[in-house]
């Protein structure tokens, strides 16, 4: 049996990732310290934590951008430090990330952008090009802005850019979407649109999702659960008004 | 501080080592490497040909009181093609090449670190390393090379006209005495080095660029010293090639 | 797209061109190697070849027809040069031809000079040995312009050093050109020709008066009696002696140094160089001219003698008489 398949001790039957005993440093600055969690099939959990307290690091950690010092991370049944680069890459098709920095390839059009996972991913399959771009513009309609197809990002807004960011994310269609502060940098209008947009994403694809935020208006919106990182450990768990009610004030501060 | 600098050398030796493993290894970025091709090849020529232009007239001016002194100036057109040919073009079009297309890479790249498109890249299922280093890599490498050709011949032409500027050389005479005194031995070990040069103008670029250091300053400071070490490195791969060709006995 | 095809398009001229031209510039400089046309091969052995290295150029009645494929030395006086010509000159050379190394000018670089002798021969064929001539290096000549250039120094060096005498006094030109000393030889050959016909007078009158006293004639017993006269005449004679010592000597010196300056030797210079003998010649050239003086004054004095005045006179008389 594949050893990236082995069983992870005390796993949900539908959790899609789990962490176990995660550790990460940097030096001497332990930013993930004993980190334990699952997410669910069908749930969006939002990832609180002060700015520097290794939320970015837990989700690259989680796609294998970067490598845990120790601890097992499972996503969809796959030990992710055990795969080799072909079975990572085939992981994530099925996890899609999108970048706080949005990351659209600057050197290429929206189109370009879109196509680039799938022909990546995708390029075995003999997708044909009207194929490629009935996806392309599907995606694009999804967050609404198939006319910005020709468009170069540098052409764009900080909203349409996360929207194109996001269409690129959703492109092959993935099980799991990991949003790296996708509110931050946005004024509060555009930063609720793009909420609500992930909501929608969320029950269109039954998409489960990891949100890294500090935004208490995105994360009032997009939240099924919360999970408080203090500390490098899962320090609290809870839905938006259990937390907001929480007496603890290490959790409290959050919500005032 | 010695530590770091042997630390950096050895990553930078890595660096360049992983581009021999990764060429050969899975498909090849073919439309990225004719795109980064006509960026690094087509783009610099013009620059290029001027300077060594330039340099081939002002050398071949700059020769003719000395030679004139010696009553010698009917050499003019054999002196400057073996130092064109030999080592004036190449470097140029290396040092010209380590500016603009070594500060462009390692810009881009370092753009691309910071705001996380290489990152995308990894995720989007595309090992960034063969889709972004080995293709510019593979275009310096080979672009160069091509530049520096087309260098000699502009410069030779450069100093077609600076012989004339005093004295009179005809077209055919001037290019029969180049090609009489230059032989295999001036142009091919010339040529052979601006390939080292290509690759490490490549390297340097997308090393620097690789590691860029968050934000907007990073960047800048990725450009600027994927500059400066990949023409300190020119330098250094012209004085192996030097000696190299001098323990050959192509001197 | 048709913008991706544009740069492709032009990737595609940009590497087409630089390919061109250095397969171009390739070919023109194989060309001139003899590498792509058909060629043919010659051999020659030579002695030395003076840095002659493959790739050097081969002439023949001064047109590059070829090049020197490789230089192998045999043994320690032979080395064997192959070298490759070109095919449509293979009838013009003949198997009498010699080769020589040579140079391309003064400083240019070494070359094989293939020419043609004067009586008829059959075209060489591939791989034939031509006979070789020494060739004259400029290292030969350089070394022969040397040892010239040695010998110019010497001769130069003398040269400055007899010129710088001559420049300087003391010299024979001061010999030549003092008057003085001139005057003094001439007064001292005068005065020694005078002193000379002098003394034939006088030993002629002596030899009368001894006769004279032998006779027993007159005044013999005065003339004993007087031993100032005695003496004086004694101091004569040894002046006389003197005088003719130091002429000997004198024209001794002289001979010396005539035969020395006819003959033309370096000795010459050692005479310029000699103050001293300058000196003593000009001395001896004023004791000559003084000793005559003073042999004159005697001999006038030995004349007014009272002893000698009548034989004077009567010789007076004498000459008196015959006019």
């Amino acid at each position: 049996m594949d050893k990236s398949k082995e069983h992870i001790l005390n796993q949900p039957l539908d959790a899609v990732i789990s962490i176990r005993d995660l550790h990460k440093a940097f030096g001497d600055n332990k930013v993930i310290n004993g980190f334990e969690f699952d997410l669910l099939r069908g749930e969006n959990v939002v990832v609180l934590g002060k700015s520097g307290s290794g939320k970015s690091v837990l989700i690259k950690l989680i796609i294998g951008l970067m490598t845990p010092d120790k601890g097992v991370i499972d996503v969809l049944g796959n030990q992710v430090q055990k795969l080799n680069t072909t079975q990572l890459d085939e992981m994530r098709v099925k996890v899609g990330f999108l970048f706080q920095s949005n990351a659209l390839y600057d050197s290429m059009t929206v189109r370009e952008n879109l196509e680039f996972p799938l022909r990546r991913h995708w390029i075995k399959k003999n997708t044909s090009k009207d194929e490629v771009n009935n996806l392309v513009m599907e995606a694009l309609t999804n967050v609404g802005l198939p006319h910005t197809v020709d468009m170069m990002p540098s052409e764009l807004s900080g909203g349409m850019r996360k929207r194109i960011a996001l269409a690129r994310t959703l492109i092959l269609k993935p099980e799991i979407i990991l949003y790296d502060e996708p509110t931050t940098g946005l004024d509060p209008i555009t930063g609720k649109e793009i909420s609500h947009l992930m909501l929608d994403i969320q029950k269109k694809y039954n998409t489960s999702s990891i949100i890294i935020s500090h935004d208490i208006n995105c994360v009032k919106i997009v939240a099924n659960r919360i999970v408080m990182l203090i500390d490098g450990k899962c320090y609290a768990t809870g839905t938006y008004k259990e937390l907001e009610n929480s007496t603890d004030t290490r959790v409290k501060q959050f919500f005032e | 501080m010695i530590k770091n600098i042997f630390i950096e050398i050895g990553l930078i030796w890595r660096f360049a080592g992983r581009f021999f493993r990764e060429v050969f290894n899975g498909r090849f970025e073919f439309n990225e490497f004719l795109r980064q091709c006509f960026y690094i090849g087509n783009k610099s020529l013009p620059l290029v040909a001027i300077t060594a232009f330039i340099m081939g007239l002002v050398i071949t001016m700059q020769s003719r009181p000395t030679l004139v002194e010696f009553g010698a100036q009917a050499w003019l057109p054999k002196m400057i093609s073996v130092s064109l040919v030999r080592e004036i073009a190449p470097v140029i079009t290396a040092l010209i090449c380590a500016g603009k297309i070594g500060s462009g890479i390692g810009a881009e790249l370092g753009s691309m670190k910071v705001t996380e498109q290489i990152d995308a890249m990894d995720v989007s299922g595309t090992n960034p390393y063969k889709f972004l280093v080995v293709t510019r890599v593979m275009a310096t490498t080979l672009m160069i090379p091509l530049l520096a050709i087309l260098a000699d011949a502009v410069s030779l032409y450069g100093g077609y006209l600076g012989c004339n500027i005093h004295g009179v050389v005809s077209w055919d005479l001037f290019w029969n005495q180049v090609f009489d005194t230059l032989v295999f031995a001036d142009l091919i070990p010339a040529i052979a080095k601006t390939f080292f040069f290509g690759y490490v103008i490549g390297i340097i670029g997308c090393y620097q660029g690789f590691n860029s250091s968050k934000g907007t300053e990073g960047v800048g400071q990725s450009a600027n010293s994927a500059v400066v070490i990949s023409s300190l490195l020119v330098f250094i791969i012209d004085l192996l090639a030097v000696q190299i060709t001098d323990a050959l006995h192509l001197n | 797209m048709a913008q991706e095809t544009s740069k492709n398009i032009r990737v595609g001229a940009f590497v087409l061109i630089g390919t061109v031209l250095l397969i171009f510039s390739l070919y023109l400089i194989g060309a001139k190697q003899n590498l792509f046309g058909s060629t043919f091969e010659l051999k020659s052995q030579f002695k030395n070849v003076n840095g002659l290295m493959p790739g050097n150029n081969v002439r023949f009645t001064g047109i590059d027809v070829g090049t020197v494929k490789s230089v192998e030395i045999i043994n320690d006086s032979t080395v064997n040069v192959t070298m490759i010509i070109e095919n449509k000159v293979q009838a013009f050379i003949k198997k009498n031809s010699t080769a020589m190394v040579g140079t391309d000018g003064l400083m240019g670089n070494k070359l094989i000079n293939i020419s043609s002798s004067s009586e008829t021969s059959e075209s060489v064929e591939d791989g034939d040995f031509l006979v070789s001539k020494n060739p004259l290096g400029t290292d030969d000549m350089m070394r022969t312009l040397n040892i010239t250039n040695e010998n110019v120094k010497d001769i130069t060096v003398d040269l400055k050093n007899i010129v710088n005498r001559l420049n300087s006094p003391n010299t024979l030109w001061s010999i030549l050109m003092d008057t003085i000393v001139a005057d003094n030889v001439k007064q001292a050959i005068v005065n020694i020709k005078v002193t000379g016909e002098r003394t034939a007078i006088i030993t002629g009158d002596l030899s009368r008066i001894v006769k004279h006293i032998k006779d027993g004639k007159g005044t013999i017993g005065a003339l004993i009696a007087d031993t100032t006269i005695a003496v004086k005449l004694n101091q004569s004679i040894v002046n006389i002696k003197l005088i003719t010592d130091s002429l000997a000597l004198v024209t001794g010196d002289m001979h010396y140094i005539t035969s020395k300056v006819r003959k033309g030797e370096g000795g010459i210079g050692t005479i310029l160089m000699d103050t001293t003998f300058v000196n003593n010649l000009n001395e001896t050239m004023k004791n000559v001219r003084s000793g005559t003086k003073n042999f004159d004054e005697d001999m006038e004095a030995l004349k007014h003698n009272i002893l000698l005045r009548n034989y004077f006179k009567k010789k007076e008389k004498e000459a008196k008489k015959k006019k």
